[in-house]
């Protein structure tokens, strides 16, 4: 579970040293709200549900602060194919870049179907949102995203 | 043309039957949609593949025992060949503690909440397994148990200071307790939804493997090994 947490910190933060940050907090915070998951429940939910209220405090004390965000690091990786390893870093680099640039409500949307794989029905229930507005907000997240990619 | 929201949701494989096979017609009839829909079929799958790197990348180990529930079954020691490429960025005692602490609340229960008799408790700051968890740590042998025992014993090894650690896996969790004085201390505890069957002598899943591999020195104990530990009472080996 801890390294789907990761990977959806990453693409909800669309920055490295925020997403290890709010991995980090997450797991704090879960530890304090333990009590309230329902066993039988899906654990990978309530936990993302967690990271993404997370994430939600941090950017809205950061629009208070009016703090800048860190830029975006080239993410280190461990493997036996350096080359391979290399191109994976820097599309994730680039992609991390383009998220980036997405409104928050459509980031989450596109982490959560296009990168966790969730269904369209489990991202509503897990956003609070009706269906229409998570394919709605998919729809404009994804094809903004397309053309930065294009654009390279 | 048909709308964006019902084109992408059948990218998604979000779409059924009838209406499935009526966006399939139509993109059929349509090199534009064919361009479009292959287009984001690649921004997915590219999405995909380079956030899943993260899922490689060296993550706290003892963080990674959360995700013991969809581990694949490993040998040991190809677990241990791995060593090399790996390395922890973050803190270790840090996120153990807190990991272990997580699951720990969310299988006891009542664990920190005053229950006296869960199998796991926090004892001087430590957290140590108790009651029937204690029990099994202290007389079970992974050589006699049986399927119907509540807890499996899996390996039992030293680690570098001599003292003795044995894995174990109950339904809810698996981990690994290392004898501290007359106690277990829990070293790691993973939350699982299904045991991976299969003998926990040879293989374990990767969540306990990851575990051992950082604590273990030399081979693990053989049957007999083991069995001397426990007329020894668990005691630590001294170390040259």
């Amino acid at each position: 579970m801890l390294p789907r947490l990761r990977r959806f910190a990453h693409g909800l933060t669309a920055n490295r040293i925020d997403a290890d940050d709010l991995t980090q907090t997450t797991i704090e915070r879960a530890l304090r709200a333990r009590a309230q998951w329902q066993e039988g429940t899906r654990l990978d939910a309530w936990l993302y549900r967690i990271m993404r209220n997370c994430w939600i405090d941090t950017a809205r004390s950061r629009a208070r602060s009016d703090k800048i965000m860190a830029p975006a690091e080239a993410y280190e990786h461990v493997g036996h194919d350096p080359t391979a390893q290399m191109e994976a870093s820097l599309d994730l680099k680039r992609l991390m870049r383009a998220m980036e640039q997405l409104p928050p409500e459509q980031r989450e949307v596109v982490a959560l179907v296009l990168i966790e794989g969730l269904g369209y029905r489990e991202t509503a229930e897990l956003l609070d949102l009706p269906i229409g507005t998570v394919s709605s907000r998919l729809v404009r997240g994804r094809t903004a995203l397309l053309a930065m990619v294009k654009e390279g | 043309m048909t709308n964006e929201e019902t084109l992408f949701a059948y990218i998604d494989g979000e779409l059924e039957g009838e209406e499935r096979a009526r966006i399939e017609a139509e993109i059929a009839a349509d090199p534009a949609l064919q361009k479009m829909v292959a287009e984001h079929r690649a921004l997915a799958g590219e999405l995909q593949r380079a956030f899943s790197t993260v899922l490689d990348a060296p993550v706290p180990r003892a963080l990674s025992m959360t995700g013991v529930s969809d581990a694949p079954v490993v040998s040991l020691a190809e677990e241990r060949s791995r060593r090399d490429r790996r390395q922890s960025s973050w803190g270790m005692s840090h996120w153990a503690a807190m990991a272990a602490t997580l699951v720990a609340g969310l299988i006891g229960g009542a664990v920190f909440n005053g229950g006296g008799t869960g199998p796991v408790k926090e004892r001087d700051g430590q957290l140590v397994a108790s009651s029937w968890l204690e029990d099994a740590l202290d007389t079970q042998l992974a050589s006699t148990q049986s399927a119907s025992d509540p807890v499996r014993i899996g390996l039992t090894f030293r680690k570098t200071d001599g003292a003795i650690c044995r894995s174990f896996a109950v339904e809810t969790a698996e981990g690994v307790a290392c004898r501290e004085g007359k106690q277990w201390q829990l070293t790691g505890l993973l939350h699982r939804e299904r045991i991976q069957t299969g003998d926990y002598r040879l293989a374990t899943s990767l969540g306990s493997a990851e575990l051992i591999d950082g604590l273990i020195a030399g081979e693990a104990l053989d049957g007999e090994q083991e069995r001397a530990a426990r007329a020894a009472g668990w005691s630590p080996a001294k170390m040259p």
